[in-house]
């Protein structure tokens, strides 16, 4: 493997896949944090109390369950394909290790 | 006790030969991909291929394997039996998988790859004893791996038994079967109380996913995957078709639901006069009915497990009912059947005493009482089926409050990374783009599966009524219902398969989990590092049969609620996991105590809650006697994670820092040669 010894370790160039996972874990952490606000916020808002509401139905469904929950969900995955799709980066993973190196002997193959 | 003055039939959902055909060619088709994998198996190195399935999952199967893995027994029979329980709400309890896939794959997903390939990891423990230079590390998390995972496989193997039984009654094979197993276990201890026809299903699940993991390894967990992941999609897609068609669509279920008054919950022994001449059997699904004292009305109860009065004997054990409360679904119920020709249960007059207490206790034990239990939160209310908390059995404040609400939602949401079994396929993806493609195509996969399977169960509380005793087996119920209305019963064989392939991809992932966590990370790289492929080959076999015989003997008296052990088994694996996990990928001062600490800080918390709540259970503490699991509201695994958390940072802050080479190799473009 090419290897190199810089003067200081810590201005060596950060690992790409690295740099970038963090950068999106951000993102995704933070999309998971708003969806949550959105989801119970919006359904515990409109679905309780269940005694005194009235029965409000879109499609069949409880109105708070379409805009608490239906919704976000539908929202929440066109993000997901469009980060998947055209904001992830796309990385160089890497090749395989041998298993040579961590099985012992040889010649005992199935 | 009480005479029976009108007793229904059974219903008539009940297995048929059609649908054993669909279900034998699916089983079949597991077997020939087995074969396939095994042919593939024999012509590449053994580990690498046994565990990993040489690192080269493309997107089709990469996506599915992983959604296949991810949906259990859970997903497709526990909550299910959720949704039947409580009702709408379960909408905001799954709500979670809206961002499931994104944080599951995009949090490490392409991290974890690269590191495994640049250390040639085989499994999780392997990867971060690589990442940490560490065996206490990877022994610590061999130990999670095995006794955690077992615990999973254990509802998976009931809901797959009881998918069996559905499917195979009145079978002459089955009724045999289970008449020979009868004669040969009633004097064991531990099988005398068991249902034989559960015991025979059990046992035939066992050998057929122990035969084909064993046999063709990961390659055939993901073909089995692959197909398995198309089965459960169009499963669940046919099944809301027929469901709304059914219900007549669904406005008119979810204004029945808001009708609805929650049912109670108790038990009834059935007795006959004369000793039995031969087994009589009261279906689990027979109805039966009481004038009702205080009204012109009959009370309408429905059995929810078979009622066996032996050869002999006089009376049945104790067996769970539910007394149906809803006055416009007592007439709905009386009136599907045929007017004035109520069909006798057996052919001998048959009496009965009630019992209050719910499931699960004794005859001797249980409280004789005209009365059943009410529901502690809904009793006598109306619209509570289809408004946040929903109804509940035991928890006076209801299903779902709204800091359980938020509660479940990170769980579902968070708990993914966790999973070394998403792990180990984060790791055996081919190419970046791969994972890339994944997060888009599970994304939409998953949103309309879960998302549908709400309506469906919704329909299913209008359209199967008074199953709330036993609602594990509403999935298959539902199958045979669905598929028998609609006048194609051979469907029922495809519908059950969706949630039996979902048991059994997650079986047969979890058992090679196991497997390779003892094969390499303890024996492997412990005990006997220069082993042979033979010898590796060899243990790796004789491990998945003693892991699948262990299972096996733990589910022969499995808990009766399933969605609380797959909840318990897989929060304990994230709240163990899942954060020090993210740390290990992403923090370069992360080092080894903080790892472990981080491990067994995750670990502490979530074990403590759950033991109060055991301890609780068994002996009454006043003190702490209306403690539930969830400490504020919020699942043990969300103080696993704040544990594991705080205690990875204070720790991996006091000890000393990683080496700078170890460092660099994972963190830097180029890796460094530093002396320490």
């Amino acid at each position: 493997m090419n290897t190199t010894k810089p003067d200081n370790p810590k201005l060596a160039a950060p690992d790409p896949v690295w740099k970038n996972g963090l950068r999106e874990m951000w993102i995704i952490l933070g999309v998971c944090a708003v969806t949550l606000a959105v989801v119970t916020s919006v359904s515990y808002g409109l679905g309780l109390p269940a005694e005194t509401g009235e029965l409000q139905l879109i499609m069949g469904m409880p109105r708070w369950v379409v805009l608490g929950v239906l919704v976000p969900w539908i929202a929440a995955t066109i993000f997901a394909v469009w980060f998947g799709l055209c904001y992830m980066t796309d990385d160089d993973l890497g090749s395989e290790l041998e298993e040579e190196s961590l099985v012992g002997e040889e010649g005992h193959d199935v | 006790m009480f005479s029976v003055p009108l007793l229904f039939g059974q219903d008539a959902i009940e297995g048929s030969s059609a649908a054993l055909v669909t279900f034998g060619l699916y089983s079949l088709a597991v077997f020939v991909i087995a074969w396939l994998s095994h042919k593939v198996l024999l012509k590449r190195k053994f580990m690498s291929e046994y565990f990993l399935g040489s690192r080269n999952l493309g997107l089709i199967a990469f996506t599915l394997t992983f959604g296949a893995t991810s949906a259990s027994a859970g997903s497709f029979a526990g909550f299910p039996a959720l949704i039947y329980t409580h009702g709408w709400v379960l909408a905001i309890w799954i709500s979670g998988y809206t961002v499931a896939v994104i944080v599951a794959m995009g949090l490490f997903g392409k991290r974890i790859n690269q590191i495994a390939r640049k250390t040639g990891a085989i499994t999780v423990p392997d990867m971060l004893r690589e990442r940490f230079q560490s065996p206490a590390v990877s022994m610590l998390a061999t130990l999670m791996i095995v006794t955690t995972v077992s615990v999973y496989l254990i509802p998976q193997f009931k809901i797959a038994s009881l998918i069996l039984v559905q499917l195979l009654e009145g079978n002459i094979v089955l009724v045999s079967s289970a008449a020979m197993m009868d004669s040969l276990t009633k004097d064991i201890g531990l099988l005398a109380s068991v249902e034989s026809e559960y015991f025979v299903c059990l046992l035939f699940f066992a050998v057929l996913v122990i035969a084909y993991t064993t046999f063709g390894g990961f390659r055939a967990v993901v073909w089995t995957d692959v197909m398995q992941g198309i089965v459960m999609f169009f499963g669940v897609l046919i099944m809301l078709v027929l469901a709304l068609w059914q219900v007549g669509g669904l406005n008119k279920a979810t204004e029945k639901m808001a009708l609805m008054i929650p049912p109670k919950i108790g038990q009834a022994v059935f007795v006959i006069e004369e000793p039995a001449a031969e087994d009589l059997r009261i279906s689990d699904n027979a109805w039966f009915t009481l004038p009702d004292e205080n009204s012109d009305h009959v009370r309408l109860f429905r059995a929810n497990k078979t009622a066996l009065i032996a050869e002999g004997t006089t009376e049945s054990k104790a067996v769970a009912i539910v007394e149906i409360i809803t006055p416009e679904e007592i007439e709905d119920i009386l009136a599907s059947f045929p007017a004035g020709k109520p069909k006798p249960l057996l052919n001998v007059p048959v009496d009965f005493r009630l019992y209050k207490d719910k499931v699960d206790v004794t005859a001797e034990d249980a409280e004789e009482s005209n009365e059943l239990t009410s529901y502690a939160y809904g009793a006598g209310k109306r619209n509570t089926y289809i408004s946040p908390p929903g109804p509940d059995l035991t928890d006076g404040a209801g299903f779902l409050p709204m800091i359980a609400g938020m509660s479940f939602f990170l769980f579902f949401a968070l708990n993914g990374p966790g999973q070394p079994a998403t792990m180990v396929r984060l790791m055996a993806f081919d190419k970046s783009k791969t994972v890339r493609g994944g997060i888009a195509m599970l994304s939409i996969y998953f949103a309309m599966i879960y998302f549908p399977l709400v309506i469906i169960f919704c329909c299913a509380r209008v359209l199967i009524p008074g199953a709330d005793a036993n609602a594990d087996r509403i999935m298959p119920l539902m199958s045979f219902h669905l598929s028998q209305t609609a006048g194609v019963p051979w469907l029922a064989g495809f519908l059950v398969a969706a949630p039996f392939a979902a048991a059994m991809s997650t079986v047969d992932s979890f058992m090679l989990m196991i497997s390779s966590s003892i094969v390499r990370d303890v024996y492997q790289k412990s005990i006997k590092p220069n082993a042979t492929q033979r010898e590796v080959k060899w243990l790796s076999y004789g491990c998945m049969l003693v892991i699948g015989t262990i299972v096996t003997v733990l589910s022969i008296n499995p808990p009766n609620v399933i969605q609380h052990v797959v909840v318990f088994a897989s929060g304990g694996l994230a709240a163990v996991f899942t954060v020090p996990t993210i740390l290990a990928m992403y923090w370069r001062r992360f080092n080894t105590p903080g790892m472990l600490c981080g491990m067994l800080g995750g670990l502490a918390p979530f074990t403590v809650l759950y033991s109060i709540k055991w301890i609780n259970d068994l002996y009454e503490v006043p003190l702490i006697k209306d403690y539930s699991v969830s400490l504020f509201g919020f699942h043990p695994m969300f103080w696993g994670f704040i544990g594991s958390g705080v205690v990875a940072y204070l720790v991996t802050m006091n000890t000393d820092p990683p080496p700078e080479k170890l460092v660099s190799k994972f963190f830097d473009a180029e890796e460094i040669e530093a002396e320490n």
